[in-house]
C-alpha cells in the first residue's frame, strides 16, 4: 500500500519480465530436452536401417536404401526365435505369478488391521532396497540344491521373488487408497474376506493391478542380471541376455547397424505398450507410492 | 463381582479398529491365508539369501568348488583400507547427492514448467521413456552419443563449429561425469512423473485461494505445493535413495560394452560385481564382494529410516 | 422382524481418551422406528456402527432377540445397513449391487432377478437396472442403496444419515417415503440424524444423544413437551428454546432482581434455569404488568408464516452460549428494530432445569 504509481508500474514490468524470462529459458530448457532425447532415439532407429560401413563416416545422413538386411542379422544375433520364446515365458508368468500373490499380501497389510501389519509392510519393502546382485550366488545355489539352475521355472520363480517387494509397496498404497465403507457394505451383506477380496476390492483394484503389472513386466523384461547368473544353457537365454551378448559381440564383429537393430527390436514391445498405457503406468506408480 | 477373565482391557487387546477385527472371527488366520504365498516366496527368494549374504561376507570364499573359511570381520577391515573401495564409495555417494541435488532440481523445474504447458502429456511421455528402455540399450545410445571420434555430442560440435568443445567424453578423467550425466537423464523423468502426479493431486481450489490472498508464484510453490505434495516428496526421496545406492546396469554396460568395466567407473555395485561375479580376474572375492552388498544394505536402511524420521512431520490429509 | 436392546454399551477408540459411548442402555422393540439425534460426533454412527458389528463395544452388550450378538459376524446378524454415502459397488450395475447380498447367500438366479425387480419397483429404480452407480442422480443412489437394504428382507435397518447428502426438496420427499417403506415393511429400524425435524417427523421414538451419552428416548411430542434435561430442551425443537437464569426462594421466582408475579410451580429453593419455547415468549409492552424482562429489539426475520424476533437482553440472565431471546409473533404485530420491548412468559407453559445438574425439575 505503499509507494507511487510509477513504482508499482516498475515493479509490474520487472514481475513481467521476470516471468518472460522463466517462460524462455523453461520452454527452452524442456525442449532442449525432448529434442535431445527424441534425437538419440530417432538416431538409433534410423542407423539400424543403415550400412555398417558409413554409418559413423556421415552421422546426420539419412539412410540412403532400407536395409532389412540388419534386421535379419540382428534376428540371428539375439537369437530372437528362441530368446523372445523364453522372455514371454518368464516375464509373463513371472509378472501373472507376482500379481497373483502379491495382490492378495497387499490387500491384507493394508486392510485387515491385524497386529504387526506395519512392521510386515516394511518388512516387504526391506526388499526394494536390496540390490539383486548381492543375493544371485546365494540363491543360485539354493535352487541348484532343487534342481531350478538353470531352469526357466527357477528363473520365473526369481523373477517373482525380486517382484513382490515393489508390487507388495504398490498394491498396499492402492488398497489403502480405496474407501473402506464398500468394504464394510459387502460385509454387511454377508460376505467373507475372501470372497470382499475377490468380489469388491480387487475389481476396484484393477488399475492398480494394472498399472503395478506393467511396471513389474517392463523390469523384467528388461532384466539380465538373474536371467545371467541363474541360467547357462544357450535354450534357456532371454532376450535381455540376447542384447548383452551382442553387445559384448560387438569388439569382434563391429557390426554396429545389426546392434541398433537388436535394440529397435528389443524396444518396440515395451514402447508400444507403454504408448498405449502409458497414462495408466504414470498414474498407477503414483498413487501406489503414495498412500 | 467378578469382571473379566483377561488381564488386558479389551481396548488394549484391539489396537486398531478394523473391518476385520470383528466379533466372531479370527483375524490372524484370514490374513494368513492372504499373505502366506507371497511371504514364502519373499523369504526364500529374497530374504533367506540376504542372511547367507551377510554369512558370506564373514568368510574367504573364492566361488563353487572352493571350501568357505570363517574369517570374521577381515572382509570388511581390508575394504576399510582400500582405497579402490573408497573411490567406489565416493562415486556412490557422489551420485547419490551431486546426482539426487541436480536430479530433484531438474524435476521440479519439468513439474513447475509443465503445469501450464498445453503438451505437457507429451513432454512426460518423452522424458519418462527412458525408464521402459533396458538399460543395455541405455548404455549402448550413451556410448554412441558420447564415442570419442564418431560420437554423436562431438560430431555435433564440429557440425556448428565448436570443435574446440569436443572432449574424450569416455577417457578416465570424464568417464564417471558422463556416467552420471546419463543417470541424471534418465531418472529426471521418472522423478518428475512422479512430483507431477503428486502436484496434480492438489485440488485446484487451494491456488485460487492462495491466489486470491495475493500469493506469487514463488509463494504459491512454498507455500501450497511443497506442503501439500510433502508425502510424495517424502516417498521420491526415498526411492531415489534406493535408485541411487542400487543403479548398477547402466554404468555396468556402458563401462564395459559387454566386460568388465574398468575401475574408473567403480561405484560400490559395479565394484561388488566384479570382485564377487565378474570375469575380469580368475580369482572371484565372493567373501568381500557380500561385505559391499552387506554395506549398500545398511546405507540404504539408514538413509531411509533417516529420511522418514526427518520428512514425517507435515504430511497433510486433503 | 427383531427387537434390539443396549446393555450399558460403553466404546473408547483406542489412543482416545474420551468414551465414544458411555453406557448407553435403551431398548428397541420389534418393528418400532428409533430414531437417533445428537450433534455431529456424540456417537451416533459409532453406535450404529456397534449394532452392525463393524464394530465392538468396549463394555456392554447389544442384544438382538435377548441374544448376545457380540460375537457374531456382521452379515450373520440379518441387518442391513444403509451408509451415509451410500456405498454403492461402482463396478456393478444397479441390478447386480441391488442382488449383491442374495449373490452372497448363493440364491438361485430366477428367485434372485424376481426379488430385485420386486425392490427396484417399490423404489421407481426398473428402469436403471442396469446403470452403474457412476450413471445415476443423488437420489437415485440413495434408492439404490436402500434396495439393497430391503431386498433380503432383514429383520432390522439401519440408517446412517441417509438423507444428508440430498437437497432440501429431495430430503422432505424421501422422509416421508423412508417411513412409508418401514411402516410396510414392518421392520425394525433404527435411523440416525443430526437433524431434529427429520428426528421429530420420522420416528416412533427418538434417543437424543449427547457427547456419548443417552440423554433421552421418548416419542417426538414427549420430547418436545417434556425436556428431560437443558440439553434435549435446546436441542429439539427450532427455533431453540430459550434458556434464561433464575433463582427460587420461597416459592417466589426472581430473574435477575425482578420478581415473577407469577406464582411459579412447586420445586425447591436455588438456581434455576428458565426454558421458553420462542411461541411461548410474548411481546408485550415494556410497562406492562405481564413483563418479566425488557430487551432491545436486534433483528427481525419475516418468514411468511411467522415471524422471528431477536431480542438482545441483559447478558448476565442469559447462559455464555445462549445468545438472545427469540420470540415468534404474528406478522402484522412486529416491532421496529431497536424498539424496547416488554417479554412476557406464561409460567405454565415453561419449563425449568435445576442450574448445576440441568434435570428437568418436573416431578415425574
Ligand atoms: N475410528 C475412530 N477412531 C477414533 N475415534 C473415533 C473413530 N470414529 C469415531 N471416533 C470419535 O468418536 C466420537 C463419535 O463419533 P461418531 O460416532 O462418528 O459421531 P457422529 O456419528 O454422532 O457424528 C467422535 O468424537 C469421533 O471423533
Ligand atoms: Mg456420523
Amino acid at each position: 500500500m505503499t509507494g507511487s504509481g510509477a513504482n508499482r508500474f516498475q515493479t509490474g514490468v520487472a514481475k513481467r519480465l521476470y516471468r518472460w524470462l522463466w517462460r524462455g529459458l523453461g520452454g527452452a530448457f524442456v525442449w532442449l530436452w525432448v529434442a535431445f532425447s527424441l534425437g538419440i532415439l530417432a538416431w538409433i532407429i534410423l542407423a539400424a536401417f543403415k550400412r555398417n560401413d558409413t554409418v559413423f563416416a556421415d552421422l546426420w545422413s539419412l539412410p540412403d536404401s532400407i536395409e532389412g538386411e540388419n534386421f535379419s542379422d540382428a534376428w540371428g544375433l539375439l537369437n530372437l526365435a528362441r530368446t523372445s520364446f523364453n522372455s514371454v515365458l518368464t516375464v509373463g508368468g513371472g509378472t501373472f505369478l507376482t500379481m497373483a500373490v502379491s495382490a492378495p499380501a497387499a490387500y491384507a497389510l493394508a486392510r485387515m488391521g491385524f497386529r504387526g501389519a506395519g512392521g510386515l509392510t516394511a518388512f516387504f519393502a526391506f526388499g526394494i532396497g536390496v540390490p539383486v546382485h548381492s543375493i544371485v550366488i546365494p540363491l543360485f545355489l539354493g535352487l541348484s540344491e532343487v534342481g531350478l539352475s538353470n531352469s526357466l521355472t527357477g528363473l520365473t520363480i526369481a523373477y517373482v521373488g525380486v517382484s513382490i517387494p515393489f508390487a507388495v509397496f504398490l498394491m498396499t498404497g492402492f488398497f489403502r487408497s480405496l474407501p473402506t465403507e464398500l468394504e464394510e457394505a459387502a460385509t454387511m451383506e454377508g460376505a467373507k474376506p475372501v470372497r470382499v477380496f475377490f468380489s469388491v476390492m480387487l475389481p476396484l483394484a484393477k488399475p492398480g493391478m494394472v498399472a503395478t503389472s506393467l511396471i513389474v513386466a517392463v523390469g523384467l523384461w528388461n532384466e539380465f542380471l538373474l536371467a545371467l547368473t541363474l541360467t547357462f544353457d544357450e535354450a534357456k537365454r532371454t532376450i535381455g541376455i540376447g542384447l548383452l551378448n551382442t553387445f559384448g559381440a560387438m569388439r569382434y564383429t563391429s557390426n554396429w547397424v545389426g546392434l541398433f537393430a537388436a535394440v529397435v527390436i528389443m524396444i518396440v514391445p515395451m514402447t508400444v505398450l507403454y504408448t498405449w498405457m502409458s497414462r495408466r503406468i504414470i498414474e498407477g506408480l503414483t498413487v501406489g507410492a503414495t498412500r | 463381582m467378578v469382571k473379566s477373565v483377561g488381564v488386558l482391557p479389551g481396548s488394549m487387546r484391539r489396537p486398531r479398529t478394523s473391518l476385520h477385527r470383528q466379533p466372531g472371527r479370527s483375524v490372524p488366520r484370514q490374513a494368513g491365508i492372504f499373505l502366506a504365498p507371497a511371504l514364502i516366496i519373499y523369504l526364500l527368494i529374497i530374504v533367506a539369501p540376504t542372511v547367507a549374504t551377510i554369512w558370506i561376507s564373514l568368510t574367504e570364499w573364492k566361488g563353487i568348488g572352493d571350501e568357505a573359511t570363517f574369517v570374521g570381520i577381515d572382509n570388511y577391515r581390508r575394504l576399510w583400507q582400500d582405497e579402490t573401495f573408497r573411490a567406489s564409495f565416493n562415486r556412490t555417494l557422489t551420485i547419490l547427492v551431486v546426482g539426487g541435488v541436480i536430479v530433484f532440481a531438474c524435476a521440479f523445474v519439468f513439474t513447475m514448467l509443465l503445469r501450464e504447458l498445453r503438451s505437457r502429456k507429451f513432454v512426460r511421455a518423452v522424458i519418462f521413456f527412458p525408464n521402459i528402455v533396458p538399460p543395455v540399450a541405455l548404455a549402448i545410445a550413451w556410448g554412441v552419443l558420447l564415442a570419442p571420434r564418431s560420437g554423436l555430442l562431438n560430431g555435433f560440435l564440429e557440425a556448428i563449429g565448436l570443435s574446440s568443445l569436443t572432449q574424450t567424453w569416455l577417457s578416465p578423467d570424464l568417464f564417471f561425469g558422463s556416467i552420471m550425466a546419463g543417470l541424471i537423464w534418465i531418472y529426471t523423468g521418472f522423478f518428475a512423473t512422479i512430483l507431477m502426479a503428486g502436484v496434480d493431486r492438489v485440488p485446484n481450489y487451494f491456488y485460487e485461494a492462495a491466489g486470491l490472498e495475493g500469493a506469487s508464484s514463488r509463494q504459491l510453490f512454498t507455500r501450497v505445493t511443497i506442503p501439500l505434495t510433502w508425502d510424495v516428496l517424502s516417498v521420491s526421496a526415498v526411492l531415489w535413495v534406493i535408485v541411487a545406492i542400487k543403479t548398477f546396469e547402466f554404468i555396468y554396460a556402458l563401462g564395459g560394452s559387454g566386460t568388465d568395466p574398468s575401475a574408473a567407473s567403480w561405484t560400490l555395485p559395479v565394484h561388488m560385481y566384479v570382485i564377487a561375479l565378474g570375469n575380469r580376474s580368475p580369482i572371484l572375492a565372493l567373501g568381500q564382494g557380500s561385505a559391499i552388498a552387506v554395506i549398500m544394505v545398511i546405507m540404504v536402511g539408514l538413509l531411509v529410516v533417516l529420511l522418514r524420521r526427518l520428512m514425517r512431520r507435515g504430511v497433510v490429509e486433503f | 422382524m427383531a427387537s434390539i436392546s443396549f446393555d450399558k454399551v460403553t466404546k473408547r477408540f483406542p489412543g482416545s481418551e474420551v468414551k465414544a459411548l458411555s453406557s448407553v442402555s435403551f431398548d428397541i422393540g420389534d418393528g418400532e422406528f428409533v430414531v437417533l439425534v445428537g450433534p455431529s460426533g456424540c456417537g451416533k454412527t459409532t453406535l450404529l456402527r456397534i449394532v452392525a458389528g463393524l464394530e465392538s463395544a468396549t463394555e456392554g452388550r447389544v442384544l438382538i432377540d435377548g441374544k448376545d450378538i457380540s460375537r457374531v459376524p456382521p452379515g450373520d446378524r440379518n441387518i442391513a445397513m444403509v451408509f451415509q454415502n451410500y456405498a454403492l459397488f461402482p463396478h456393478l450395475t444397479v441390478e447386480h449391487n441391488i442382488g449383491f447380498g442374495l449373490r452372497i447367500r448363493g440364491v438361485p438366479k430366477a428367485e434372485r432377478k424376481r426379488k430385485v425387480r420386486e425392490a427396484a419397483e417399490l423404489l421407481e429404480l426398473d428402469q436403471y437396472l442396469d446403470r452403474r452407480p457412476g450413471e445415476l442422480s443423488g437420489g437415485q443412489r440413495q434408492r439404490v442403496a436402500m434396495g439393497r437394504a430391503i431386498v433380503r428382507r432383514p429383520a432390522a435397518f439401519l440408517m446412517d444419515e441417509p438423507l444428508s447428502n440430498l437437497d432440501a426438496k429431495l430430503r422432505v420427499e424421501m422422509r416421508a417415503e423412508i417411513s412409508r417403506l418401514q411402516r410396510r415393511l414392518g421392520a425394525t429400524m433404527v435411523y440416525v440424524t443430526h437433524d431434529q425435524t427429520e428426528a421429530m417427523t420420522m420416528g416412533d421414538r427418538v434417543a437424543v444423544l449427547d457427547q456419548g451419552l443417552v440423554q433421552q428416548v421418548a416419542p417426538p411430542v414427549e420430547l418436545y413437551q417434556n425436556p428431560a434435561n437443558v440439553f434435549v430442551g435446546g436441542f429439539i425443537g427450532a427455533p431453540r428454546m430459550n434458556l434464561l437464569r433464575g433463582t427460587c426462594r420461597g416459592g417466589t421466582l426472581r430473574i435477575g432482581d425482578r420478581p415473577v408475579r407469577q406464582k411459579a410451580p412447586n420445586m425447591g429453593d436455588g438456581e434455576v434455569l428458565i426454558g421458553a419455547r420462542p411461541e411461548d415468549v410474548e411481546l408485550v409492552s415494556p410497562e406492562s404488568e405481564a413483563a418479566v424482562l425488557t430487551g432491545r429489539v436486534a433483528l427481525v426475520e419475516h418468514l411468511g408464516k411467522e415471524t422471528h424476533v431477536h431480542l438482545d437482553i441483559d447478558e448476565s440472565l442469559t447462559l455464555p452460549d445462549g445468545g438472545n431471546i427469540v420470540a415468534t409473533s404474528a406478522p402484522l404485530a412486529v416491532p421496529q428494530e431497536g424498539a424496547v420491548v416488554g417479554i412476557g412468559i406464561d409460567l405454565h407453559l415453561t419449563h425449568f432445569f435445576a442450574a448445576d445438574s440441568g434435570l428437568s425439575m418436573r416431578a415425574h
